[in-house]
């Protein structure tokens, strides 16, 4: 189990987020997932974030016991409430929404919209 | 198709699933190493049946197995399946079972871009690799639909886990809701797993429902297309193989007593012929259940294993009254050679109770079954639905060298009705009629038909006391056919008849030889009188004869005085 320690997570500020990632090993998705979201830490956040990065391979049974299913999925542990964000971290406002750092609307129906969005992608 | 080296076909291997009857109708069981899609509407019993394929895997064939369930708990499950018999948490705990609950709460989740499902497939690596699993259950899997909302991606991820399955060479159910009109199942599962696909039905008719089976696909297996009725009960599931039954059930020449040695006389001197089928018709109260009863007693006594499925009265009554006719069931109950299996025929439908009489069947290895009564099933269905399952059920106890004595209730005397028109399905057919005259009613018996034996013709009257049942002949005379009560008294009548004719016999008897006796003293006194006068004509006739003689003499002399010339 890697675990890292963003800079900023130390700041006098509030606000602060602490944050596990689950991956696989060095998927490329995961990878890209992770820069993503440490840019997206320290433009929106402050770099107010701990992250830990959790590799399911080498423990499955976290996978089972945290119910992911879906690679790469961030944990939101604190603030509360706990949440789960799925994907590699491309859609920003979603990542925002889903840590709170904006106020989210009906998130259901921004889900199904970007869901559409994704399959024509693939 | 491409040929093995040693010269013939691939063969499509199978696993058996250890569910009854299912292995049967699949020709052997599941696609080895291959998903197989069992679908249908909520209640069905898509997740029992995929439950008891991994128990019977664990239990019957050493497969340890994983169970992914996307619905329930792992408590649900394990006490929704207790009632069945299934201890989970005894499997999971000797490392047989793994059940992993997948939970997604689509509320808890935000979609931040692209993604994959690698974390289902660590999990379920994780779990088969930990028990070493053969079979694998997804329980419903289509519930990613629902809970992620990128159904591009879902559909992709489990285009790649099928495969993935296929490689990791686990036989595996997968569960899927029923779908309208143009999918089988709600998000077209069927388009990943085409191997096998059964269906699985639940349908209520007259208020009565019937669980049904059917295999839509299995590709490169023969398979019937038919739809097999199938039951869900504390053995777990048992699918009924309705149409292998065939004409070609063994048969016998050992005979069996029915207890009442004159029916024994009629039926060729020794009763009826191992595993045929038995009907035995006639209106209420005409001891149809008390022949029945006379034929599990008497092979009780020998032995013999007897299952009795009551339908009209319970076995405590069934027991108390035969007592009154002298035949005691319930010691063969207590020493487990009669056992009975009683309920209402409204209970449930057709399908269910041919499935329980054969599960029944199957669970004591009766050497006779008595069907009590054939007619009640009647009102379960058309006449043709009733008339099938009946042939069925008589098939499948001549499969098994049963003797079934089925009774059957007839609301008129005549034949024609009684038989439900199935008279051909039987072997032997007793007909019993109540007659009714002179103030009272008997109990009359005939052997209608009895295959492969010398039968009587004979209308026997059925009389029951509390020494047992007996056949007494049918009292014939000049005045007509008597039994019971009008049989003593034209019996008596015809005693005294008898007795005044022998007397008038021997009276005219008497006269005869007076009359006799008085021609032949009137002949003797005749003779006398002739002899008296022949000895005197004769007489006379010896002097007239002497006058003659010395009248000729006379005439000589005197020529030869003359000197005649």
């Amino acid at each position: 189990m890697k675990k890292k320690l963003l800079k900023g997570y130390d700041s006098p500020q509030n606000k602060r987020w602490k944050l596990r990632l689950f991956v696989t090993d060095e998927a490329p998705r995961c990878v890209a997932a992770y820069h993503n979201l440490t840019n997206i830490c320290k433009e929106h956040m402050s770099s107010r974030c701990e992250i830990e990065v959790v590799d399911i391979l080498e423990d499955p049974e976290i996978a089972r016991r945290e119910q992911i299913i879906a690679v790469p999925t961030l944990m939101k542990i604190l603030p509360e409430p706990k949440r789960l964000l799925v994907g590699d971290f491309t859609l920003v406002e979603n990542v925002l929404k889903g840590l709170d750092v904006i106020p989210r609307k009906t998130s259901q129906n921004t889900g199904g919209q970007y869901g559409n969005r994704h399959k024509k992608a693939a | 198709m491409p040929r093995k080296s040693n010269g013939t076909l691939p063969i499509l291997q199978k696993v058996p699933t250890g569910i009854n009857g299912l292995d049967e109708i699949t020709g052997g069981g599941l696609p080895k190493g291959r998903p197989t899609l069992v679908y249908g509407s909520a209640g069905s019993g898509k997740t029992l049946m995929a439950i008891e394929f991994l128990v019977r895997g664990v239990t019957q064939y050493n497969e340890p197995g994983v169970f992914m369930s996307f619905e329930e708990t792992e408590n649900e499950l394990t006490t929704n399946v207790g009632s069945l018999g299934f201890d989970l948490k005894n499997l999971v705990n000797s490392k047989k079972l793994v059940i992993d609950q997948v939970v997604i709460d689509r509320s808890m989740i935000e979609e931040t871009g692209e993604y994959d499902l690698e974390g289902l497939f660590v999990r379920l690596n994780s779990a088969i690799d930990s028990v070493k699993a053969k079979r694998v259950v997804l329980d419903t899997i289509e519930v990613l639909y629902a809970g992620l909302a990128d159904a591009g991606i879902v559909r992709a991820e489990l285009r790649r886990l099928f495969t993935w399955l296929k490689e990791k060479g686990v036989t595996t159910i997968v569960t899927g809701e029923r779908g309208g009109e143009t999918m089988l199942t709600r998000h077209g599962l069927e388009e990943y797993v085409s191997d096998c696909v059964i269906f699985l039905d639940n349908r209520v008719t007259d208020e009565l429902s019937t669980r049904r089976m059917r295999i839509v696909k299995y590709r490169g297996s023969a398979h019937s297309t038919n739809e097999f009725p199938f039951l869900i009960d504390e053995d777990g599931l048992s699918v009924l193989p309705v149409t292998t039954v065939r004409l070609d059930y063994p048969v016998s020449t050992q005979r069996i007593p029915t207890g009442i040695r004159r029916l024994d006389l009629m039926l060729g001197g020794k009763g009826f012929i191992k595993g045929s089928a038995i009907l035995v018709s006639g209106m209420v109260g005409t001891g149809k259940t008390s022949l029945a009863a006379s034929l599990v007693n008497e092979n009780c006594r020998r032995g013999q294993r007897c299952l009795y499925y009551a339908f009209e009265e319970a076995p405590s009554q069934i027991i108390r009254n035969m007592r009154s006719i002298g035949i005691d069931l319930q010691p063969w109950v207590d020493k487990g050679l009669l056992h009975f299996h009683a309920n209402r025929v409204t209970e449930q439908g057709l399908e269910k109770h041919l499935l329980m009489m054969q599960r029944e069947a199957t669970k004591y290895k009766p050497d006779i079954i008595i069907v009590d009564a054939l007619t009640d099933f009647a009102s379960l269905g058309a006449f043709n639905e009733v008339k099938q399952m009946i042939l069925r059920i008589v098939d499948y106890f001549k499969m098994r060298q049963i003797t079934a004595l089925f009774t059957s209730m007839s609301t008129r005397g005549d034949l024609e009705e009684t038989g439900v028109g199935l008279s051909s399905a039987f072997d032997t057919w007793i007909h019993m009629v109540n007659v009714q005259g002179n103030l009272e009613r008997n109990r009359t018996m005939v052997i209608v038909k009895s295959r492969g034996m010398a039968h009587s013709n004979q209308v026997r009257e059925f009389v029951m006391s509390d020494k047992g049942i007996n056949l007494v002949d049918i009292y014939a005379s000049p005045a007509g056919a008597f039994m019971g009560a009008a049989r003593t008294v034209q019996m008596a009548v015809d005693n005294a008849d008898d007795l005044a004719r022998k007397e008038g016999i021997s009276a005219r008897e008497r006269q005869l030889t007076e009359k006799r006796r008085a021609l032949e003293a009137k002949i003797n006194a005749l003779r006398a009188e002739f002899e008296a006068e022949y000895q005197e004509a004769d007489i006379s006739l010896r002097q007239e004869k002497a006058h003659e003689k010395k009248l000729t003499n006379g005439r000589a002399a005197l020529e030869k005085q003359r000197k005649a010339d």
